[in-house]
C-alpha cells in the first residue's frame, strides 16, 4: 500500500515538472507587464509542432529540432509582442484577455490547417529505459522530462535572480516608473519577458508532447496550468515551483485513488477554492488596489 | 445575403429540376457528415475518401438501377449540433435518400426527430452496443458489430487461450469508451472471465504512468483497450512493457487499424485486434474486395499498404448495400422512404459481399460478425494473422 | 490603467437619430414577419438560431460590456438554462414559454453564485474564476447522470408553438428576442442599470455616491446569466437535445467574441455581433464549396481551422483597430463619429 503510494507520488512529482515550467512563463510575463496571457498553450502547441517537422519531416537530431524548435517559438512571439501586444499597453485587463483567447485562437487554426488535427506521437528522443530507485520504478521519459524541466526552470530563476535582466523585469514589476526613471527600458523588458516566456512555453510544450503527442488541442493542456498559477500567486516564482510540483503530485494521487473524470476536474476545484479562501494565492504580493 | 440568394437559386433550380426531369436519370442524395477536422480528422478523411471512390465505383456501373449517386460531405467535427444542422439542412431540401453519420451521439440526437418526422434511411460509424434497440433506432442500420458483440469476439478467443482467463479492462472516460462495459461485465461473468482491472482514463492528454503501474499490478492475462482512437494506448502499453508487464494486449476496431498499430512500432507485436471486415488486401478475392484494392492503389493520398482502414472498407461496404437495397426498391417501384428501405435492410439474409466480410446477414438491424487479428510488427512492417471470426 | 483609453458608449444615444431608428426597426419588423413566406427551411434556421445567440449575447454584453465583469464562462449558464428547460420538458411537460422562464430562473441563481468572487476579485483574476466556474459546471452536466444523462445528454420531444412547427418556433423565438432587448435597453435607464455603468467605470467612486456595489456585480452576473438561461432553453427546444458538449469554452469564446465585435455596451451591436459570428461559418462554407478545388475531398476539413483563424482574427481586429466594433462603424457611417464617449443623453 506505502509502496504504490510512493510510486504514484514520485510519478506525480515528476509530471508536476512540466507544470512548473509552464507556470513561469505565465508569471514571468504577468509579472513583467501585467497581461495575463491565455496564449500560453498555442505558445507550447506550436514549438511542439516545430519539434516535429524538425525531427521527423527534415530528419535532424533531436537536440537541434529542440534549437530550431525555440527559435521558431521566438519569431512567433515577437510577432505577437510586436505586431499586437505593444499597441494594447494600457488598454484594460477585459481586452487583454480577450487579445489573448483571440491570439490563442488563431495560433490554433494555424496548426489546424498546416498540420491537420489528429494526435501526432513525437518521435523518441527521451531514453525510454526505466530508472529504479531503490524497488520503485520511474519510465525513463518521465524521469528524463522531470529532469530536464527542472534543469530549464533552475536556469531560468538563476537568471531572474542574478542577471541584469531579471533584475530589469523585477524593477518594472515592483515600480515602473521608479524603474523607467532610473534608466531601464520598460520596452526591452515587456519584449525581454515574453521572449523568456516564449522559450520556457516551448521547452515546456515538447515535454508534454514527448509524453502525450502533439494535436492542435494541445494548448488546453495549458489551462491546468491555471490552477498551479492561482495557488502560487500570479506573481511569485518560487511559489510556482513549490505549487506547480505539488499540483502534479495531487493530479496523479487522483488519477490513481479516484478517477479520471475528477482528475480532469481538479485543476478548477483547487482554482475555486483558493478564489474563495485566497485569492491572491498562497505565495502571492498583496494586489494595492489604486483609487 | 449572398447566401440567402444562393439557397433560394438552389431551391428554384432543384424544384424545376424536380418538374423537367423523367425518373430515370434523376440523382439519388445521400448526406454525408464526417469529422473532417478535429482529433478524429484522420478517420473521417479516410471515410470521405472511401466513399468517394465507392460512389465512383457505383456511378461508373450503372449506378443504382440507372440513377447515379450524388453525395454532399460535410465537416461537423464530429460535433453532435453541427451534425444536426447538417441533417436538417440536407433534409429540408425533401428529397434525401440516405443520411449518413459519424458517430452514435449524433445517430442518438437525430433519431427521434427522424423516426416521427424525416424518416430517412440512415447509417452510422459508431458501434455503439444500444444501436439494437430497433424501436429507438427505426431507421438506422449499422454494417458491423456493436461494441459489446466485438467484447464477445475476444472474449471468445481469449477463452480458446485460457480456460479461466484474467482480464484488465482500459477504456477512456467518454461514453464510446463506457459503452460496452455493462454487456461486457455480463458476458464475462456467464464466460468464466474474471475482470481484474477496470482503469478508466483521460481521452487525451494524460500522463499513463499511474495505469501501467496499475496493469502490472494486476498482472492479468489478457489487456483489453477500449475507447481509444490514435492515442493515450500505445503509450501506456509501452510504458506497461517498460515495467515488464506480460499480459497479451488486445483492443477493438478503433484502436486496431493497421496502419495505426503500425506506426506503434515494436511494442505492438502480439497485439491482437477485434475489426468488422477483412482488412488484408494483398490475397482478398471476391469482386468488391478486388475493387477497393484497386482503389486503394490508385489513390494518391496513402501508399497502399496491403491493408485497408476499416473506415474506408466500411463506407465501400455501406454504399454496396446501399446499391442492392435502393436498387430493390426502384426496380419493385416502391417509395425510396425509410420504412420501405430498412425493412430491405432487415431482409439481408447471407448476401454475399464479395471478399468484404463473408455472407452478410442482419440481425436487429446489424451484421453480428467480426474478424480477430494478430498483428506480427517486425522491422517497420507490418503482417496481420487471422484468429477466425 | 486608465478606463478612458477605452472609450465606450455609455448609453445609448437619442435625439436626432429617433427617426432613422424607427424607420430601422419598422423595416426590421417588416423583413422578420414576412420572412416564413418566402424563405426555405435553411434560412428560418439560420434566422431562429441567429435570435437565439441575439438572446445570449445582449446577456454577455450585460455583464461584460456594461458593467465590465470579465466573464469566460457564459455557455455554462446556457447550459444550466438549457438543462433545466429540458428536464422541466421531459418530467413536468410544461410548454416552451414556461421552460423558458424556468432556464432564465435557474442560470440566475447560478449566475449570482458565480458573482460572488467578483465582489472579492477583479480583473483577470474574475476571468479565471469564471473559467473554473465554467468547467466545474461542465464536469456536473457530465458525471451527474442520472439526472442530466452524462455524455449522451437529454433527447427532448418535440416543441409545436402555435400549431405551425418550424415558423411558428421561429416567431416565438423573434419575438423573445425583441422583448428582451427592448428590456434590456430600458434597463440601462433605469437606475440599476446606471449603477452597473458606474461599477464598470469607477467603482470606488460609485461606492462613494452611494451605489451599492456588491449588489450591482451579483445583479450584473445575474441577470446576464439570465438572459443566457433564456437562450439555452430556446436552445434545447430548438435543437430537441442537451448534451455537455454544446457548453464548452469555445463557445464562451464565440460570445464574447459576438460582444467585442458588434460592440460592448451596445444592444443593437449585440443583436449585430450575434448575426455576424453565426453566419460567418455558413457564408465561409458557401464560399470554400464554390471555389474549384478538385472534388470535396480536402476542402470540408479546411472549414473548421479556417474558422478558428477568423475568429481569433476578428476579436484581436475589433479590439486594436475598431474596439466600439461594428456599432461603431455604423455609428461612424451616419456621421456620429466619436460620440458616444462620456455623454449621457436621454
Amino acid at each position: 500500500m506505502m509502496h504504490q503510494f510512493i510510486e504514484f507520488s514520485i510519478i506525480g512529482i515528476a509530471s508536476g515538472g512540466m507544470y512548473v515550467l509552464s507556470a513561469l512563463g505565465f508569471v514571468i510575463i504577468f509579472k513583467a507587464t501585467r497581461i495575463f496571457n491565455f496564449a500560453m498553450g498555442e505558445m507550447m502547441m506550436l514549438p511542439a509542432f516545430f519539434f516535429l517537422w524538425a525531427s521527423s519531416v527534415w530528419g535532424l537530431h533531436w537536440s537541434v529540432a529542440v534549437l530550431i524548435a525555440i527559435l521558431g517559438a521566438v519569431a512567433v512571439v515577437l510577432v505577437i509582442e510586436r505586431l499586437v501586444m505593444r499597441r494594447m499597453v494600457g488598454r484594460p485587463a477585459i481586452v487583454l484577455v480577450m487579445v489573448t483567447l483571440g491570439i490563442g485562437s488563431i495560433l490554433r487554426g494555424l496548426a489546424g490547417l498546416i498540420w491537420g488535427h489528429e494526435i501526432v506521437s513525437l518521435p523518441d528522443f527521451l531514453p525510454r529505459a526505466p530508472i529504479f530507485l531503490g524497488n520503485i520504478l520511474i519510465p525513463g521519459k518521465l524521469a528524463w522530462a522531470f529532469v530536464a524541466a527542472a534543469v530549464v526552470s533552475g536556469g531560468f530563476v538563476a537568471y531572474y535572480r542574478l542577471s541584469r535582466a531579471g533584475i530589469a523585469i523585477r524593477a518594472t514589476a515592483s515600480d515602473i516608473i521608479t524603474a523607467e526613471g532610473l534608466g531601464v527600458s520598460v520596452r526591452a523588458v515587456y519584449t525581454g519577458a515574453w521572449l523568456i516566456a516564449g522559450v520556457l512555453a516551448a521547452v515546456a510544450g515538447i515535454l508534454a508532447a514527448s509524453v502525450n503527442g502533439v494535436s492542435p488541442q494541445l494548448g488546453f493542456v495549458a489551462l491546468n496550468v491555471l490552477a498551479v498559477v492561482m495557488l502560487a500567486g500570479m506573481t511569485s516564482v518560487t511559489g510556482v515551483i513549490v505549487a506547480g510540483v505539488f499540483v502534479g503530485w495531487l493530479e496523479t494521487i487522483v488519477g490513481a485513488y479516484l478517477s479520471a473524470s475528477w482528475q480532469s476536474f481538479l485543476p478548477y476545484i483547487i482554482v475555486l477554492v483558493v478564489m474563495m479562501v485566497k485569492p491572491n494565492g498562497l505565495f502571492g504580493e498583496e494586489r494595492v488596489e489604486r483609487i | 445575403m449572398t447566401y440567402m440568394t444562393g439557397t433560394l437559386v438552389r431551391a428554384l433550380a432543384l424544384s424545376l429540376g424536380l418538374a423537367g426531369a423523367a425518373a430515370a436519370e434523376e440523382p439519388l442524395k445521400f448526406s454525408i457528415p464526417l469529422p473532417l477536422s478535429g482529433p478524429l480528422a484522420f478517420s473521417g478523411q479516410v471515410q470521405q475518401a472511401g466513399w468517394q471512390a465507392a460512389i465512383d465505383y457505383i456511378n461508373g456501373a450503372g449506378g443504382v438501377a440507372g440513377r447515379p449517386i450524388e453525395a454532399e460531405f460535410y465537416d461537423d467535427e464530429y460535433k453532435v449540433d453541427l451534425g444536426v444542422a447538417g441533417f436538417k439542412r440536407a433534409a429540408s431540401s425533401g428529397d434525401l435518400v440516405f443520411a449518413a453519420g459519424d458517430g452514435t451521439p449524433f445517430v442518438r440526437a437525430i433519431s427521434p426527430e427522424n423516426n416521427d418526422t424525416y424518416r430517412i434511411l440512415m447509417s452510422a460509424t459508431g458501434f455503439a452496443s444500444d444501436l439494437v434497440d430497433t424501436e429507438r433506432y427505426k431507421y438506422h442500420f449499422l454494417p458491423g458489430p456493436t461494441y459489446s458483440d466485438m467484447f464477445g469476439a475476444l472474449f471468445d478467443y481469449m477463452k480458446t487461450q485460457k480456460e479461466n482467463p484474467t482480464v484488465a479492462i482500459v477504456y477512456s472516460a467518454t461514453e464510446f469508451g463506457r459503452d460496452p462495459l455493462e454487456n461486457g461485465r455480463k458476458l464475462a461473468e456467464e464466460m468464466g472471465i474474471e475482470i481484474v482491472l477496470e482503469e478508466e482514463t483521460k481521452w487525451s492528454g494524460v500522463d499513463v504512468t499511474a495505469s501501467a503501474i496499475k496493469l502490472r499490478n494486476a498482472a492479468a492475462d489478457f489487456v483489453i483497450f477500449h475507447g481509444y482512437a490514435g492515442n493515450v494506448w500505445p503509450e501506456i502499453m509501452k510504458t506497461a512493457k517498460d515495467y515488464r508487464v506480460e499480459s497479451v494486449f488486445m483492443g477493438t476496431a478503433y484502436n486496431s487499424d493497421p496502419e495505426m498499430v503500425l506506426g506503434v512500432g515494436e511494442a505492438a507485436d502480439g497485439y491482437v485486434g477485434v475489426v468488422p471486415y477483412d482488412l488484408t488486401m494483398e490475397d482478398a478475392e471476391g469482386e468488391y474486395a478486388e475493387a477497393i484494392r484497386e482503389s486503394l492503389k490508385a489513390w494518391d493520398v496513402k501508399e497502399y499498404s496491403g491493408y485497408a482502414n476499416m473506415g474506408y472498407v466500411q463506407s465501400w461496404l455501406t454504399a454496396l448495400i446501399l446499391r442492392d437495397v435502393i436498387g430493390g426498391a426502384i426496380e419493385a417501384g416502391e417509395e425510396l422512404n425509410g420504412d420501405n428501405l430498412i425493412a430491405r435492410i432487415r431482409g439481408i439474409d447471407g448476401w454475399d459481399s464479395k471478399g468484404i466480410a463473408g455472407p452478410v446477414s442482419f440481425v436487429d438491424q446489424r451484421i453480428p460478425t467480426s474478424y480477430v487479428y494478430r498483428f506480427n510488427v517486425a522491422d517497420g512492417k507490418l503482417t496481420m494473422t487471422e484468429l477466425g471470426e | 490603467m486608465s478606463d478612458r483609453a477605452d472609450p465606450i458608449p455609455m448609453s445609448a444615444r437619442a435625439g436626432g437619430s429617433a427617426r432613422f431608428e424607427i424607420l430601422a426597426a419598422v423595416g426590421f419588423a417588416v423583413v422578420a414577419i414576412t420572412l416564413p413566406a418566402y424563405a426555405s427551411v435553411y434560412v428560418l434556421y439560420m434566422a431562429s438560431l441567429v435570435a437565439i445567440n441575439a438572446i445570449a449575447t445582449v446577456g454577455l454584453n450585460i455583464t461584460v460590456g456594461y458593467t465590465g465583469l470579465l466573464s469566460i464562462g457564459h455557455s455554462a449558464f446556457i447550459g444550466v438554462g438549457a438543462y433545466a428547460a429540458g428536464l422541466a420538458m421531459l418530467h413536468l411537460g410544461t410548454p416552451l414559454f414556461v421552460n423558458v422562464v424556468i432556464g432564465a430562473f435557474a442560470a440566475f441563481a447560478v449566475g449570482l453564485v458565480f458573482g460572488a468572487p467578483s465582489l472579492r476579485i477583479k480583473g483577470v483574476y474574475l476571468a479565471i474564476a469564471t473559467l473554473a466556474a465554467q468547467y466545474s459546471l461542465y464536469f456536473i452536466f457530465q458525471q451527474w447522470t442520472s439526472v442530466t444523462g452524462g455524455d449522451r445528454g437529454l433527447s427532448l420531444p418535440a416543441t409545436d408553438l402555435f400549431g405551425l412547427g418550424d415558423v411558428g418556433f421561429y416567431y416565438g423565438v423573434v419575438g423573445i428576442a425583441v422583448i428582451l432587448s427592448v428590456a434590456a435597453r430600458n434597463l440601462f435607464r433605469t437606475r440599476l442599470g446606471r449603477s452597473f455603468i458606474a461599477v464598470r467605470e469607477r467603482d470606488y467612486a460609485a461606492q462613494v455616491l452611494g451605489i451599492n456595489v456588491v449588489r450591482g456585480k451579483l445583479l450584473a452576473f445575474g441577470i446576464g446569466a439570465a438572459y443566457a438561461g433564456v437562450a439555452g432553453a430556446l436552445t434545447a427546444h430548438f435543437l430537441r437535445l442537451v448534451n455537455p458538449d454544446q457548453f464548452t469554452l469555445l463557445v464562451s469564446v464565440f460570445f464574447l467574441a459576438a460582444v467585442v465585435v458588434g460592440g460592448r455596451a451596445s444592444i443593437i451591436g449585440s443583436i449585430l455581433g450575434a448575426a455576424f459570428m453565426t453566419l460567418i461559418p455558413e457564408l465561409l462554407r458557401e464560399i470554400l464549396g464554390a471555389l474549384p478545388f478538385k472534388g470535396q475531398t480536402n476542402v470540408a476539413g479546411l472549414l473548421s481551422p479556417l474558422r478558428e483563424i477568423i475568429f481569433g482574427a476578428l476579436i484581436v481586429g475589433f479590439l486594436m483597430f475598431e474596439p466600439r466594433g461594428l456599432m461603431g462603424i455604423l455609428n461612424r457611417l451616419r456621421g456620429r463619429g466619436d460620440e458616444g464617449g462620456e455623454s449621457d443623453a436621454e
